[in-house]
């Protein structure tokens, strides 16, 4: 029984050493898409553009994102 | 993630506004009034700016904060170039991307969302401190001399998230209001938060540029305590948005910009711009606090941005250049000490 729970506890931290990074990686190309996109939704704003102009620019920010998060 | 991009790209399509303008302007009892232009003698180069993004007035200075020149501008009242505060970088006194500033008696307070921080200088241009703000601001106001209050936008997908900030003048946060969630659309988003943040009467005033409500007022513990809503003789300009969830509708252009000087709230209202896009035009609302408009002024020229300080008013054009106008015919208070 000991051995079983041992074999488990070290298939649990086999796996979460294995999986931890790829989930850190994951999170921080996130946040690095979400950086993006806030600083590609300032660069909108910040355009002496109306508002249609102004509201196609952060669609395109919003796809952006979009493409940036599915690149993991 | 398939899902998401998905949605993220029908909402992109989705955005795409239907501009059926509809003015909605009945205001022919109004009064009007005409300004006309100050020219001095300072070179056309000293006004040329890269990318004003705010324009304040303190005493007898027009402060411009520029963020892609990453300084703020400061010039007389008659439009002469006379110093430059900050300059580009990671340091004390710099800035990586500046976006909005306010000033309280003499000090200037201004938002840099790259560096998420709070920096403040005075009027002469020294650096007097810093603090972090943990988020990317959208707008900041100098409430009095304790007091900053900073607004952000929702990030997309984000639901019951706090758009106003108070926080103390050494960086404690110490109220939120203002719970909004994105509608998964930059673009909507916009329609549905974009604002100024304003000083009127002592209150913090969210002045928005669309909707059925034009200004939220909130008291120094972030308590909401009044609110207003468009006269029917407003002249707002009405245009078509499809929203993710809710479908297509209508929508109140309110004010491109804004500005507040004494009791007064000046906005710039929405026009048709000469490529069809909907933007400012050359007239200003002035209303009172109670949301009544008093008079409107029209300005030969689209107007971008706008400070005003008693007849005096500083507009920045199509071109980002500084221009000044008086009230024709000698109206008005004079230049007024301070900015409310």
């Amino acid at each position: 029984m000991r051995q079983k729970v041992g074999v488990a506890l070290l298939t649990l931290l086999v796996v979460g050493l294995l999986v931890m990074p790829v989930l850190v990686a994951a999170q921080s190309h996130a946040d690095y898409c979400y950086d993006e996109w806030e600083r590609c939704r300032e660069r909108a704003f910040e355009a002496d553009v109306g508002w249609i102009k102004m509201t196609l620019m952060l669609t395109t920010c919003d796809i952006a994102l979009g493409k940036c998060l599915l690149k993991v | 993630m398939k899902k998401a991009k998905k949605k993220t790209l029908s909402c992109g399509l989705l955005v795409l506004i239907g501009s059926s303008f509809l003015a909605g302007a009945k205001a022919d009892q109004i009064k009007t009034v005409a300004v006309s232009e100050i020219r001095y003698p300072s070179p056309a180069e000293e006004r040329m700016l890269a990318r004003p993004v705010d324009l304040e007035v303190e005493g007898t200075r027009l402060f411009v904060l520029d963020s892609q020149e990453r300084k703020i501008k400061v010039y007389s009242l008659e439009g002469k170039w006379l110093y430059d505060i900050g300059r580009y970088g990671s340091g004390p006194g710099e800035f990586m991307h500046p976006v909005d500033m306010s000033i309280h008696r003499g000090e200037v307070a201004v938002l840099d969302s790259e560096a998420y921080q709070v920096k403040f200088f005075s009027a002469d241009g020294s650096f007097a401190g810093s603090f972090q703000i943990g988020f990317r601001g959208y707008r900041l106001l100098r409430l009095n001399e304790e007091t900053v209050v900073l607004s952000r936008l929702p990030r997309v997908k984000e639901k019951n998230a706090s758009f106003l900030f108070y926080f103390d003048r050494k960086g404690k946060r110490l109220a939120e209001a203002l719970k909004v969630s994105s509608t998964g659309n930059s673009g909507v988003d916009l329609v549905q938060f974009g604002h100024d943040l304003r000083l009127g009467g002592g209150k913090v005033a969210v002045v928005y540029k669309f909707g059925q409500e034009m200004a939220v007022f909130l008291d120094e513990k972030a308590h909401r305590v009044s609110s207003l809503k468009p006269a029917a003789n407003h002249p707002s300009l009405s245009f078509r948005v499809n929203f993710p969830k809710q479908g297509s509708r209508d929508v109140q252009a309110l004010a491109f910009t804004s500005a507040f000087f004494g009791e007064e709230i000046y906005l710039v209202c929405p026009g048709k711009m000469a490529d069809g896009d909907l933007g400012p035009s050359g007239r200003v609302a002035v209303l009172s606090l109670k949301g009544e408009i008093h008079r409107f002024i029209d300005f030969p020229l689209a107007v971008f941005k706008l400070a005003v300080s008693g007849d005096r008013f500083f507009v920045l054009d199509e071109e980002a250049q500084l221009r000044v106008f008086a009230l024709a015919g000698g109206q008005g208070a004079g230049v007024g000490e301070g900015r409310q």
